[in-house]
């Protein structure tokens, strides 16, 4: 998956757990640790209100990577 | 545009000698099953065939559900049970912990799903086999009480799920469940149930195409009739026309 997260990092530096962090973003606690796995990649909405919660640029969270095979 | 023209043309290409021997292979399969089915129609095997069966079917009629019970239904309440334990010990950060109540919870649901097709095929056994009133009676209050079970074991795993979840909404017993549960599922966990329910799709229409095989070939054999031939394309035509339908709707602008 060519997108790459440090949510945890930010979730660990507010004292969230993926639940309450969930629940402030509007998702389930299975969600938050499937982004944090890198299993699913958020929608641009998602991602806009983890930032937002976070304190930080959507950049600082996520990153993107080209994939090799399409370059 | 040229490019893409192309690689349609090639895909198609490519794809076109391996179709064409699965097509060569079905209609060979066809023939050899088509003519061992004609050969056992016209043999005493078939009589042979068909009484094993109904014999078979008339010893374990009776035991069908209280078999589920004890194979199918306990290891599911134990499996609650365990998740039940879990929750109630986890602290609220253990992030290994939901995964493995999930999980437990996951299966035993599918155990539950599994009992109730296999009870609701002994329920209708009674209506081919002759297993005398006290079989009859076994068999029917063992799959009511293997229903109730299991929907209690349902009701409890969804109420932990909910408990776990709290943004989650629907009782079991409302009829309007599904939407109610769908509706209060997140954007990952609905395109997770949209390429389960794909994936189940095509499980479902390759099936039905075999069944419908089968069907017709039990027909030769055991001059099933017309009926259950039609209930395998009325389900693959619903399956079928339902995804287009919803698919064109969701296609739409809003």
């Amino acid at each position: 998956m060519p997108l790459n997260n440090n949510l945890k990092e930010h979730r660990a530096r507010l004292g969230l757990n993926q639940q309450q962090l969930g629940t402030l973003a509007g998702v389930s606690r299975q969600t938050i640790s499937q982004i944090e796995r890198g299993d699913y990649s958020p929608s641009v909405t998602l991602a806009l209100k983890l930032s937002k919660i976070c304190g930080v640029a959507v950049e600082d969270i996520f990153t993107y990577t080209e994939d090799e095979s399409n370059g | 545009m040229d490019k893409n023209t192309d690689n349609i043309k090639k895909d198609n290409k490519k794809a076109i000698p391996k179709y064409a021997i699965i097509i060569l292979a079905c209609g060979l399969a066809g023939f050899i099953f088509g003519w061992f089915s004609y050969s056992l129609e016209q043999s005493d095997w078939r009589s042979v065939i068909t009484n094993g069966l109904l014999n078979f079917l008339q010893i374990i009629t009776p035991y069908i559900s209280i078999a589920c019970l004890v194979l199918f239904v306990l290891p599911s309440f134990v499996l609650y049970r365990k998740a039940l334990k879990l929750a109630d010990s986890w602290d609220g950060e253990n992030e290994d912990i939901p995964e493995i109540i999930d999980k437990n919870l996951n299966i035993a649901l599918l155990l539950d799903s599994i009992t109730m097709l296999v009870s609701m095929f002994g329920l209708s056994c009674i209506l081919m086999v002759n297993c005398g009133l006290g079989g009859s009676l076994i068999a029917f209050f063992s799959f009511i009480v293997v229903q109730v079970l299991i929907t209690l074991i349902q009701q409890k795993s969804v109420d932990l799920t909910r408990r776990m979840n709290p943004e989650k909404q629907g009782s079991v017993y409302d009829p309007k469940f599904q939407k109610k549960w769908y509706g209060s599922c997140d954007e990952a966990e609905k395109q997770q149930i949209g390429e389960a329910a794909y994936y189940s799709f095509g499980v479902t229409t390759k099936s039905c195409m075999i069944l419908w095989s089968i069907t017709f070939l039990t027909h030769i054999i055991f001059n099933t009739g017309l009926f259950p031939m039609f209930l395998v394309l009325l389900i693959t035509g619903i399956s079928q026309i339902s995804y287009i339908i919803k698919a064109m709707e969701l296609g739409k602008s809003k």
